[in-house]
């Protein structure tokens, strides 16, 4: 489904990625890690179209996504949550979402009420059909997380990219967060996931690539990555992981 | 105290046509965060279009407001592509002075097609309102009425359209609005469309009050705009809309109480007062407070 070939890419001469492959199957649900600066939000960032690789080839379905805009590479049916939850503070929570339903549709056309119940359904199974008219500023930072991610779901996008869903949550909340992301793969949606929390990464994904200083050191299922030395290393440093 | 009411009155009534002007200030800024300075010489080039079918063709008050709102927007793109596309999102400082550039290359342009020091307008309406001891110049009513519905008709686009919709997801968060699936570029070139189509009816009306119109009318244009969006509150349409009203107001006091001579002087001044004691304008304190918090946490 995604293909991700030689990709590198640098700001004022730090390489931020170098050389970075990785190919994601449809359905799979890969959890990307690393030590803070490793290049895992560059990574996303480049396979969103906000910055240009500077090397390599990105495929998605067969489609080369060098070159093209965020928005028609959310049209492609690829999809992204950030870091910090993105969304309109003075729109209304049902707002974001209509949105997200109008964007990349033709000019003229409208919401039918199929497009207006389906957007009811999706607040209702991620619990924030109570609070549809509520300006999103006033939600919480879990909730603005949900709201996010389910304006993703608007589009019906075929591949997810989560950066740290559950980052600044406590255990109860990432639990749900992650009762909310099995779901989704259940659904047959594929994810990609950035995450330091590894009890979450290692409960959702079946699948760790890990990035260091840019590149790739460990791709595989999650129990062998988690027990690699190279991994290890590049969290706890040479004499701990020793 | 009539007097008092009458200055009220004219000063609320050419008031609406500064705040024709502050919005399109304010949508371009609301949209890009940047100031284009070379707004008011595109509405400028708009009139100049206008004027020039009206002294060419002796054509209608209906095809000089056609040909003036078109021009603005002409002039509105081209500034756009120039100025805000070409150098890109980050490059405040270097769009702002580009839009300079562009101003002097405006001016200039008309100056060089356009030699005499002015040129006649049609009139909108040669009418006048008296009721008691108060009076309304016809084209002052018309130029109220016609900000009143273009203001209405701009509040319905952006709440009940799904251009409006993306316009206020571009305005207050781009990334989140690309990521949403919305082509920002396309939004914002639209958005200094609307704003110059918005700028050329404000300058046809005022140009057709004052029935006469220089290659000064980009720089007048600019500041009164510009004062407006910024007593207002910049980034606000109300504040746009208040600001305008209440510059009027100021203006049409302080010619009558001051002098003509003292009248741009007491504006500026009250501009000045305004951003020492209220940056953030009418409407715009929590702009203001937010962009001074951010500037902390930086």
């Amino acid at each position: 489904m995604l293909q991700i070939d030689s990709v590198s890419r640098s700001f004022a001469g730090v390489v931020a990625l170098r050389d970075v492959s990785l190919t994601v199957a449809q359905g799979e649900v890969v959890g990307l890690i690393g030590p803070n600066g490793s290049g895992k939000t560059t990574l996303f960032n480049v396979i969103t179209g906000l910055f240009p690789a500077d090397h390599g080839r990105i495929r998605f379905n067969g489609r080369e996504l060098s070159g093209l805009r965020p928005d028609q590479i959310v049209a492609c049916g690829l999809a992204r949550t950030f870091q910090t939850p993105r969304i309109l503070h003075r729109m209304t929570v049902r707002e974001n979402m209509v949105c997200a339903a109008y964007a990349g549709s033709p000019l003229v056309q409208r919401l039918g009420s199929c497009a207006q119940s389906r957007l009811d359904d999706l607040l209702r199974e991620c619990g924030l059909d109570g609070r549809a008219h509520d300006l999103a500023k006033n939600l919480t930072l879990p909730e603005q997380r949900r709201l996010e991610l389910v304006r993703t779901l608007v589009a019906d996008p075929k591949l997810i990219l989560l950066d740290e869903p559950a980052g600044g949550m406590t255990p109860a909340e990432t639990k749900d967060k992650a009762t909310l992301i099995r779901d989704l793969a259940a659904k047959g949606r594929t994810c990609i996931i950035i995450e330091h929390k590894i009890d979450m990464i290692s409960s959702l994904c079946q699948r760790i690539c890990v990035l260091n200083f840019g590149k790739v050191i460990a791709d595989g299922t999650t129990v062998d990555v988690l027990r690699d030395e190279a991994v290890l290393e590049a969290y706890l440093g040479p004499q701990e992981a020793g | 105290m009539v007097d008092f009411v009458q200055n009220t009155l004219d000063g609320f009534f050419i008031g609406s046509s500064y705040a024709l002007l502050a919005i399109g200030f304010t949508l371009i800024f609301g949209v890009m965060r940047r100031l284009n300075l070379s707004y008011g010489p595109s509405i400028m080039l708009g009139v100049f279009a206008g004027t020039m079918i009206y002294i060419q063709l002796e054509a209608g008050l209906v095809f000089v407001a056609c040909a003036t709102v078109l021009g603005a927007v002409l002039a509105g793109i081209y500034v756009e592509r120039i100025c805000f596309w070409a150098v890109g999102r980050g490059a405040v400082l270097a769009s702002m002075v580009s839009s300079f550039a562009i101003w002097m290359q405006l001016e200039e342009l008309v100056t060089i097609f356009f030699p005499e020091r002015t040129y006649a307008f049609p009139p909108l309406g040669d009418f006048s309102l008296e009721f008691g001891p108060f009076f309304i110049r016809g084209a002052h009513l018309v130029m109220f009425l016609c900000a009143a519905v273009l203001t209405v008709l701009l509040h319905l686009l952006l709440y009940k359209t799904r251009f409006g919709l993306a316009l206020r997801a571009v305005s207050e968060n781009p990334l989140a609005a690309k990521f949403m699936g919305i082509n920002t570029g396309l939004v914002v070139f639209s958005a200094f469309a609307l704003a110059s189509a918005i700028g050329g009816v404000a300058g046809f009306l005022i140009a057709s009050a004052d029935q006469q119109i220089t290659p000064l009318f980009g720089l007048w244009a600019t500041f009164k705009g510009l004062i407006a969006m910024t007593l207002g509150g910049m980034g606000s349409i109300p504040g746009a809309i208040a600001g305008g009203l209440l510059l009027g107001i100021i203006e049409a006091q302080s010619t009558w109480y001051l002098g003509a001579e003292y009248r741009d002087l007491v504006a500026y001044f009250v501009l000045f007062a305004f951003l020492v004691f209220r940056p953030g304008g009418l409407f715009g304190q929590r702009l203001a407070t937010q962009n001074r918090l951010s500037m902390q946490r930086v």
